[in-house]
């Protein structure tokens, strides 16, 4: 397999390092190569956050140069501009239609406008997901991170099926949370799927 | 995480490379672990934590890294295998005892991880702990992925006692928190009742024997480098001899990479070092002897590889041009981009980066912040009033952990930020240079690690000082590990909880005061009162700002199946003065059309942007039905 990659983006909280740990267990157990860079301490409390993943025989580095990443999956608005040039040429964006301000006094916010104009000005391929929104009818906010992960499925952006990841979330996730993170992921991945359609 | 740490050998999972270490140390039986936790290195132990009971082994959070150093060392000394993990600077407090196990040596295997952190991601510096090894004649490995970090963990305990030698491991950043596949081997039951094995010769370090030991340490670095080339970590890939590039730790991958990259992979002669110090000397001349071109040497930060390399080759005679750090950074984390752009201008060639997507709209950043409830953000916000109230313009030392985020907007009281302890340290002397009020912060954990030596200099000293403690109970913000004011260990067992008050009066202050930040008015008029003290009376004083961290609680509640009300604000009576957001800035509270919101996914209910509200448009909601 040629290697893949792909970063996945969001603000600290948003489940983004158990995303990648979904991802990563489910490759490693078709035996594929996989390598997941994240990043912990500080930066995890509210901060922006990114986990570099990258699958495939030839996968040595763990990090994604930019320019390089055929998926950017940004689980809120105003990350998805910030790691937006790691995307390669023709690259997909999948984004959750969602901006989370900084809690910081006296600073300007872009508009949710403004963010998707510039993905358009920029002639970016780019995909919005309402995530959170998906997610509360599956059961819960929390679930964004799996409902974004459906919808990764549903792009064929990993070599991987709805049973693979359904496996991934009964190995890692504790059983309380196993039927509402399950029933996100298919609504994410119908949802996307839907969508896709759609466009 | 129990059940993938000890599953069975031959299986393929996917570790991170902290867990891979834990596991390595694991099938080498080690005995006895311990440590101070701190990022990149935390989760060794921690993983390590979680299965003690289940495989026998003693794990322990040490009090600070020299303590963590000392019980490793200690337990080596009875013949028992041992391990012990710090972040980089970790190594710079257990320095001392550090120097003079290089002279002793051990008699159980000993293994020192010292997880490097290029580009700062969560630390005061870059440093490049390989030096220590040259340092302390402690010889340096480097592992480039999880895989390998768990066997060369498990093999360095077999070199460790053969050659009666403390080891480095030092992982960085990019192989600590990277996850990755990773084959399990045997696990070994560890002997876990050794006997102190008395030796005076070695031991005691009076001058008599240290004179002999630092030649004895000299010679077994010396053994090493004549050795380490059948060290199957480190590897020659001979080919057409053109060129060469010598790689280690991480960098080997960004190399073998960028050599893809650049369609030469298979044209180059590459050698793959994991003993980075001594440099195993036999594989470094055959590398030689296959290179007629130039080389360049990859390694993240400074060019200690490099170095060594060049008084090599000049001993040796060898000629080829040798390059390193006029092609390469030497500050922050390499990567295929950065490394195939030196090894490209090494050969003349061009090499690119093309960033395709380059957006120009203006980000607000976003650093990390307090969590909603957090009691340091109420702490912070009430000495700011507190100090406003008094009169007084401080200087106020901070200190690390998560109250380092004082630094930032609105709350802006963290001057002066530099090592574990350093703040109130640093305070002492500022409060004798100057007519300056001090008021230095500093968090449970730290204090117990290295605040009490200072605070009792200030008491001794006789200094004025205001000293702040943010006690939310755990080392919070390497993931809540338990500290000697917990109430409970590394396993989770119940261990007694020492109270800083005690401590801080134990020590001679005279001025100690609990608060609780969540009651804000009560809590600016005992800080007041504090500063009044230390002002009238020039001797140091401690106030306690004692709330758990909300983090653990908010968890502890869900689990529980427990409502969580929450506030919202009213618009009828809010005058959107902003205080909330300007002076307390809760990540819960936004405004969106020039209106004041309160997110009820984020609030837990602290009641601290009710009680600053001036015109008590904030109140209590009922219980949030979404979780």
């Amino acid at each position: 397999m040629k290697s893949r990659n792909i970063l996945l983006c969001g603000v600290g909280g948003q489940g983004i390092i158990t995303m990648g740990r979904l991802i990563g267990t489910a490759l490693v157990d078709k035996g594929v190569k996989v390598r997941i860079a994240e990043v912990h301490g500080l930066a995890q409390r509210g901060g922006s956050v990114n986990v570099h993943v990258r699958f495939g025989e030839d996968v040595y580095s763990p990090l994604i140069c930019k320019g390089k990443a055929q998926a950017v999956v940004a689980l809120e608005l105003i990350e998805a501009i910030r790691y937006l040039s790691y995307l390669s040429e023709n690259g997909i964006l999948l984004v959750n239609d969602t901006l989370i301000p900084p809690p910081l006094p006296k600073i300007k916010i872009p508009t949710r406008k403004e963010i998707l104009d510039e993905f358009k000005r920029l002639n970016v391929k780019f995909y919005l997901v309402d995530a959170t929104k998906i997610a509360i009818k599956a059961g819960s906010a929390a679930s964004t991170n799996v409902v974004m992960l459906g919808g990764m499925l549903a792009f064929n952006l990993l070599p991987l099926t709805l049973q693979d990841i359904e496996r991934s979330i009964r190995k890692i996730l504790p059983p309380k949370f196993h039927e509402v993170n399950l029933k996100a992921l298919k609504m994410g991945f119908e949802e996307v799927a839907k969508l896709k359609r759609t466009l | 995480m129990t059940k993938y740490l000890l599953a069975p050998p031959g299986e393929e999972v996917l570790l991170m490379g902290n867990e891979a270490i834990a596991r390595g140390m694991l099938e080498a039986g080690i005995a006895v672990a311990s440590a101070y936790p701190g990022t990149p290195s935390t989760e060794i132990i921690e993983a390590l934590s979680r299965v003690a009971e289940e495989v026998g082994i003693y794990v322990e959070w040490s009090t600070n890294e020299k303590v963590a150093i000392e019980v490793a060392i200690g337990a080596s000394m009875c013949g028992v295998r041992a391990a012990v993990a710090m972040k980089h600077v970790g190594v710079n407090v257990a320095s001392d005892p550090l120097m003079s196990l290089g002279y002793s040596g051990v008699e159980g295997g000993l293994v020192i991880v010292t997880a490097d952190d290029p580009n700062a991601h969560s630390s005061q510096n870059e440093q490049d702990n390989r030096y220590y090894g040259m340092h302390a004649y402690i010889p340096v490995f480097e592992p480039s992925s999880p895989s390998e970090a768990k066997d060369l963990t498990r093999d360095l305990y077999d070199l460790s006692e053969r050659y009666k030698t403390a080891v480095f491991l030092r992982p960085t950043t990019r192989v600590c928190h990277v996850r990755g596949n990773v084959v399990l081997g045997e696990l070994k039951k560890p002997e876990r009742v050794g006997v102190f094995r008395r030796d005076f010769s070695r031991w005691v370090l009076l001058p008599v024997n240290s004179r002999r030991l630092h030649e004895e340490a000299i010679n077994r670095i010396e053994k090493l480098a004549d050795s380490l080339h059948e060290f199957k970590y480190n590897f020659l890939k001979k080919k057409d001899g053109s060129f060469g590039v010598i790689a280690s730790g991480i960098a080997y991958n960004y190399a073998v990479e960028a050599l893809m990259e650049l369609g030469i992979y298979d044209k180059a002669t590459v050698l793959k070092l994991a003993s980075t110090y001594p440099l195993p000397r036999k594989l470094v001349k055959e590398f030689f002897d296959n290179v007629e071109g130039e080389v360049l040497v990859v390694e993240e930060l400074d060019p200690i590889v490099e170095w060594n390399v060049k008084v090599f080759a000049k001993e040796e005679g060898i000629e080829n041009i040798v390059h390193g750090k006029d092609l390469l950074p030497r500050v922050r984390e390499l990567d295929t981009s950065i490394v195939a752009s030196a090894i490209a201008g090494m050969l003349g060639k061009n090499y690119g980066v093309n960033v395709y997507y380059k957006p120009t709209l203006a980000l607000p950043p976003r650093p990390p912040t307090m969590c909603p409830g957090c009691g340091h953000r109420a702490a912070f916000y009430e000495l700011k009033i507190a100090s406003a109230k008094a009169k007084v313009k401080a200087v106020y030392p901070g200190d690390i952990g998560c109250y380092t985020l004082g630094f930032f907007p609105p709350y802006r009281l963290v001057d002066i930020s530099f090592s574990m302890g350093s703040g109130l340290g640093i305070g002492l002397g500022i409060a004798k240079a100057s007519d300056e009020l001090v008021v230095a912060t500093i968090g449970d954990s730290t204090f117990f690690h290295a605040g009490i030596p200072a605070l009792i200099n200030a008491v001794y000293n006789t200094t004025p000082i205001l000293l702040v403690v943010m006690d939310n109970g755990v080392t919070a913000m390497t993931g809540h590990q338990p500290h000697p004011g917990s109430g409970y260990r590394a396993t989770g067992s119940v261990a007694k909880s020492l109270k800083i008050e005690d401590i801080a009066r134990a020590v001679g202050v005279e001025f100690v005061e609990v608060l609780d930040p969540y009651a804000v008015d009560a809590s600016i008029r005992k800080l007041i009162e504090a500063i009044e003290y230390v002002k009238k009376e020039g001797k140091p004083a401690v106030i306690i700002a004692r709330r758990p961290c909300a983090l653990i609680v908010y968890r502890q509640r869900i689990r529980r199946g427990e409502k969580i009300d929450v506030y919202y604000v009213d618009q009828n009576k809010c005058a959107k003065c902003g205080i909330c957001v300007n002076l307390l800035a809760c990540p819960a509270i936004y405004i969106e059309e020039a209106k004041y919101f309160i997110n009820p996914t984020l609030c837990t209910g602290c009641g601290v942007c009710a009680q600053i509200c001036p015109f008590k448009a904030i109140s209590l909601r009922g219980g949030r039905s979404e979780e």
